[in-house]
């Protein structure tokens, strides 16, 4: 009875789980015509079955966020996932910013609640693991060099550079008719010359290169969270 | 521990050799310093030595060029013109009177010296995000509905003492430096905006429709185009207007 007791309340949270909208954009097509600016989305996500509501921002190259007025469909527009959908928004002269490049960000449901990946902390876990952090900052979707390339790298360059140096080794040195040592074995390498600390260097180095890519990355998120949640300017 | 001092060793060789990588991307041609400023260092990699009076311009050409601007509706302006490149303005002295274009999207074409102008909206991708903006560009092909877009933007380059460089009492020499910048794009159809041209055979010939790059790549055999040489790749867009033209 207890056990049945404790399988029920651990499932809990997997059922809560299985029930959420995880709502998830993705495909996101930028084009203009005219004066017309339209950005086209794919609306998908896990157990996402209801309509659900979009909102389209931009934000800058300084991560500010802009909030365009005049697009259609309006916000109380309600977009039903599994389908492409598009937002478009009318340019004129007042809301254009000729300054600024716009990027766009399609929010769904509550803007608050919006997640924009983890921050500089998922660097921590780059440390750990080669491309870990990679998967918590950015759609790894999206991404042209995938995590798992960056791991595999990494551990590829890293065994290759052990095995070279434990595969290392002298020659017997050259005696002298008396006995004595009068020239040291020739150093054979396993692949080329120098092949371990190079080898070992190119898979530290891009472990290092990964961990302050993910820092970046987390650091934008972090800004963007905030310009989000601080000040919203209206085009 | 001898081979611990060795990797370590190589690492730094190859860290440090990071910071000392060129950025060669950018087509930098000219060096040129804003307005209201006085000395600057230079540090790029084509530098070409000009008077200190042509660093001081940040206009495309020193003195005003004789020109017009046609607007949306059709109403057309005549006088003397300047792009400011770092303001990304178009200027213009009409009778005895200064004006500033401050509605570029209403331009339709701009002729300023001999070269002609159109204001657009291009997109822009950047680590992986995709931008819109919008920019005067300089069009290199004939009248068509394919034109091939070249970009002039002043990049800045600065260096400033910061708080915690102050703090520790370590001087560090303000610079600040300017390097024009050519940028090359292609607006594969009227009106749409303009994207970064791609080189080579496949990229350029996708701007086009399917039906038509049978008889571009034919145009490009025959006159021994190179898919990677700009002004090879006009020829070819003029070729394509051409025969738009026709009825």
């Amino acid at each position: 009875m207890r056990k049945l007791f404790l399988l029920l309340i651990g499932i809990q949270p997997w059922l809560i789980y299985a029930q959420h909208q995880n709502y998830k954009i993705s495909d996101v097509d930028l084009s203009i015509r005219f004066d017309t600016l339209s950005v086209d989305f794919f609306l998908g996500g896990k157990h996402a079955t209801l309509p659900t509501s979009a909102q389209l921002y931009f934000f800058d190259q300084d991560l500010h966020i802009y909030k365009p007025e005049n697009v259609s469909p309006d916000t109380l527009f309600l977009f039903q996932p599994g389908k492409q959908h598009h937002i478009i928004w009318k340019i004129n002269e007042k809301s254009w910013k000729k300054d600024k490049m716009l990027s766009p960000l399609v929010v769904v449901g509550n803007p608050s609640a919006n997640n924009f990946g983890m921050g500089p902390e998922a660097a921590f876990l780059s440390l750990v693991v080669p491309g870990l952090g990679n998967y918590f900052v950015e759609d790894s979707r999206y991404q042209r060099i995938k995590p798992y390339m960056r791991t595999a790298a990494v551990a590829a360059f890293l065994s290759a550079g052990i095995y070279a140096s434990n595969q290392r080794y002298r020659t017997e040195p050259s005696y002298s008719v008396g006995g004595e040592m009068w020239k040291s074995g020739e150093v054979k390498y396993r692949f080329f010359r120098n092949d371990a600390e190079l080898l070992i260097g190119t898979g530290v180095a891009i472990w290092l290169s990964d961990i302050i890519w993910v820092a970046i990355r987390g650091t934008n998120n972090r800004t963007l969270k905030k310009n989000f949640n601080t000040m919203i300017i209206t085009l | 521990m001898k081979h611990v001092k060795k990797i370590f060793k190589w690492l730094l060789l190859i860290i440090s050799g990071c910071f000392f990588m060129p950025d060669g991307i950018s087509q930098v041609s000219t060096i040129y310093v804003t307005r209201n400023s006085e000395a600057f260092s230079m540090s790029f990699i084509k530098p070409i030595t000009q008077s200190r009076q042509s660093w001081l311009n940040p206009y495309l050409d020193e003195n005003w060029q004789p020109g017009y601007i046609i607007f949306s509706d059709s109403i057309k302006w005549e006088g003397q013109l300047r792009l400011d490149l770092y303001r990304h303005e178009m200027e213009m002295v009409v009778g005895s009177d200064s004006v500033l274009i401050t509605d570029p999207l209403r331009l339709n074409e701009v002729k300023m010296g001999e070269s002609r102008f159109i204001y657009s909206f291009f997109i822009k991708n950047q680590l992986g995000k995709a931008y819109a903006a919008s920019d005067y560009f300089e069009v290199l092909t004939q009248p068509g509905p394919v034109k091939l877009l070249m970009q002039r933007t002043l990049r800045v380059d600065e260096s400033k003492a910061s708080s915690g460089n102050i703090q520790l009492g370590i001087k560090v020499e303000e610079k600040m430096s300017f390097a024009k910048v050519l940028s090359y794009y292609i607006q594969p159809e009227p009106n749409k905006q303009a994207v970064p041209l791609k080189k080579g055979k496949k990229n350029f010939l996708g701007y086009f429709p399917a039906a038509n790059q049978k008889e571009l790549i034919t145009f490009a055999r025959d006159q021994k185009l190179n898919y990677r040489r700009l002004d090879d790749l006009v020829l070819l867009v003029n070729f394509y207007n051409s025969k738009s033209a026709r009825p």
